[in-house]
């Protein structure tokens, strides 16, 4: 009898920290999936970014050209860095740094951020006017 | 009665009479190691009338300093087993993304590590008995023990039953290889190399790789293709020193891109043994827990065992033989050649150096190897692939400005798999000749277009010639030859990208 009730209390028991495990995980990702959700929306560009990453300072450098200072979040420089980016990849599908994010809408990686910087639209979304001429303006 | 054979050298004078007696050898070449570079030499001497004998140490698919086998590294525990995995974890990716193209596959797909092990140790078996079988055919003498040199035209075989066999020869030469080094830390026992990670009993749920070479990112690769989790540990902000800065990014990229969780920056400082597995503790203070830690921090010249200093033979500070261009040691009578020479360490150049030898020394035909344009490989997931300069060598060695061109696309297979992974394409010439002197592609077959584009440059060909090559479409390999754009300018002897 004794040792029944031991064995009830025993899988109880884990079940019980099972449960405790699995909402911390749940917990942990849905605070981690508020902070990126907060941070894009309170900021008009933001980063999530690897200091040592070349693709991350070539992003960077396409705001530095048209004056503009992102908002960087370093994931190696946070503790929590790699499950921020667990949660981006669950988010956008993409696991890789830089990811840029525009007035709250997801931009893409370095690639994206170039591509939108040299076709003029990254200056368009960030109501930046540049100069325009008609030089190509003709049949090639 | 048998006419001497005439043995000539580089430098060597004719002073054979047709009467004169040469001194008398058990044989005109020992050699010691039958890895890449000394089966390729054995057989290339005998196949020019030379008598030929090769030791090697007994076969296990892990070596140790009194196990080896007739394949070497290479054959054994290097690159075709190596392959062979790269072969199974790339399924991973296949099966993800064959969903899009209309693949019903169920989501839980299980891996038999037992049976991929089994089935790579009976092909490297099989291999064993080929690389045998060539070199009896070639007229070739096997000798099973550990060889060594006693003098400049004496060897000892240390046999398995513990006896030893004396040889005469007239050249001696040494293709002993090169093995992975350990790390000196704390806890180092309970890492392992490249050779034990060949073959695990078990597959690790959690693996960390220190080092961030060629070997370090095939593993990663490996590992992560078969459902392990991994963690990639170097010193550097990003892995493969020495390729191309432009394509190292991206192969960290597309590590990253495929789950690997990279720890630039960081070495580790010890591992212990605990009841949740090994506890590995950076140098940083991270603490990773993991089933498996592998050490792949490069790989040393075996040399240690043959005392060559004993006779003569000068080694480096790593252990290496100092050779000349001919592949001739201190000792003229004794030659080195592949890994153990620690020049280009590739199998493609063992054999290089193993033929030329041969030809030098038994053809009459002095011939150096010829270092320029080698293509090699990281078969790492995707791939990277690289021929001639890397950029920033190009900018230091160049007369003239380099021209960088350089193409990222998606594969158009991605664009249906929905993967979010870019092919990025590289070459590099000279404004002044239009020679094209590197090129590189990081993506799914790279190695096999590289080899192609590797006659190309072997040729001398010039951007226009690229440029007046038509494309196979559709198909990846077509960008080459359709980059008319170009990316940047490099002035010699300052190095500039645009990461």
């Amino acid at each position: 009898m004794a040792a029944a009730a031991a064995n009830l209390f025993g899988a109880t028991t884990i079940v019980l920290l099972s449960l405790i495990y699995s909402y911390t995980v749940i917990a942990g990702a849905a605070s981690k999936e508020a902070f990126v959700k907060k941070t894009v929306a309170a900021h008009d560009i933001v980063i999530f970014s690897k200091s040592y990453c070349p693709y991350c300072r070539r992003a960077k450098a396409v705001f530095s050209e048209l004056k503009k200072v992102p908002y960087v979040v370093e994931l190696d420089q946070r503790e929590d860095g790699s499950e921020i980016q667990d949660t981006l990849s669950a988010i956008i599908g993409r696991r890789t740094v830089p990811q840029v994010f525009i007035h709250g809408k997801h931009l893409g990686g370095s690639d994206d951020t170039v591509e939108a910087y040299e076709s003029g639209t990254l200056a368009k979304t960030l109501g930046i006017t540049t100069a325009t001429t008609n030089d190509d303006d003709h049949d090639l | 009665m048998s006419l001497p054979r005439k043995i000539l050298v580089d430098g060597e004078q004719d002073t054979l009479s047709s009467e004169a007696v040469e001194e008398s050898y058990d044989f005109d070449l020992f050699v010691i190691g039958a890895g890449s570079g000394g089966v390729r030499a054995s057989r290339a001497a005998a196949a020019f009338g030379a008598k030929v004998a090769i030791c090697e140490l007994p076969f296990h698919p892990i070596s140790s300093e009194v196990i080896g086998g007739v394949g070497g590294t290479c054959v054994i525990r290097g690159c075709v087993p190596k392959k062979i995995l790269v072969y199974a974890a790339q399924f991973r990716g296949e099966f993800e993304d064959s969903r899009n193209f209309g693949w019903e596959l169920p989501d839980q797909i299980e891996f038999n590590w037992k049976k991929l092990l089994d089935n790579k140790t009976q092909e490297i078996v099989r291999l064993n008995a080929v690389y045998k079988k060539l070199l009896s055919n070639s007229g070739v003498t096997i000798l099973e023990g550990e060889g060594k040199v006693v003098g400049a035209h004496k060897a000892v075989v240390s046999l398995p039953d513990g006896s030893k066999q004396h040889y005469s020869t007239k050249h001696i030469l040494i293709a002993t290889g090169s093995r992975a080094q350990r790390v000196n830390i704390p806890g180092q026992e309970l890492a392992i190399t490249s050779d034990e990670a060949l073959s695990l009993d078990e597959l690790p749920k959690r693996a960390v790789i220190l080092g961030g070479g060629y070997i370090a990112v095939e593993f990663a690769s490996i590992w992560k293709g078969m459902g392990a989790k991994v963690d990639l540990v170097y010193r550097k902000d990003l892995p493969l020193r020495g390729f191309d800065d432009e394509m190292r990014a991206v192969v960290s990229r597309n590590l990253e891109g495929r789950g690997i969780k990279l720890h630039p920056g960081k070495t580790l400082s010890e591992l212990r043994k605990t009841e949740e597995g090994i506890r590995v503790v950076t140098d940083t203070g991270d603490i990773i827990m993991a089933d498996t830690v592998l050490f792949a921090t490069g790989r040393l010249p075996n040399t240690k065992r043959l005392k060559l200093e004993a006779v003569g033979v000068e080694l480096d500070k790593s252990g290496a033989i100092k050779v000349d261009e001919y592949s001739r040691t201190t000792v003229p009578s004794i030659w080195a050649v592949g890994d153990v020479t620690n020049r280009m360490n590739l199998t493609p150049v063992a054999l290089m150096e193993g033929t030329c030898f041969a030809k030098t020394v038994f053809g009459g035909q002095p011939t150096k190897p010829d270092y320029h344009s080698i293509p090699s490989a990281v078969f790492c997931i995707p791939p990277l692939s690289v021929v001639g300069f890397s950029e920033e060598e190009a900018v230091q060695q160049g007369k003239g400005d380099i021209l960088i061109y350089t193409s990222t696309f998606n594969p158009m297979k991605n664009t249906i798999s929905g993967r979010q992974e870019k092919t990025v394409m590289k070459l590099v010439v000279d404004s002044e000749t239009d020679k094209v002197l590197g090129a590189s592609m990081c993506g799914s077959d790279a190695p096999e277009i590289m080899q192609g584009i590797a006659v190309a440059l072997k040729c001398g060909a010039t951007k226009a010639q690229f440029d007046g090559t038509v494309g196979i479409h559709p198909s990846a390999a077509e960008e080459f030859v359709t980059m008319r754009t170009l990316t940047r300018r490099a002035p010699s002897g300052k190095p500039k990208t645009n990461l």
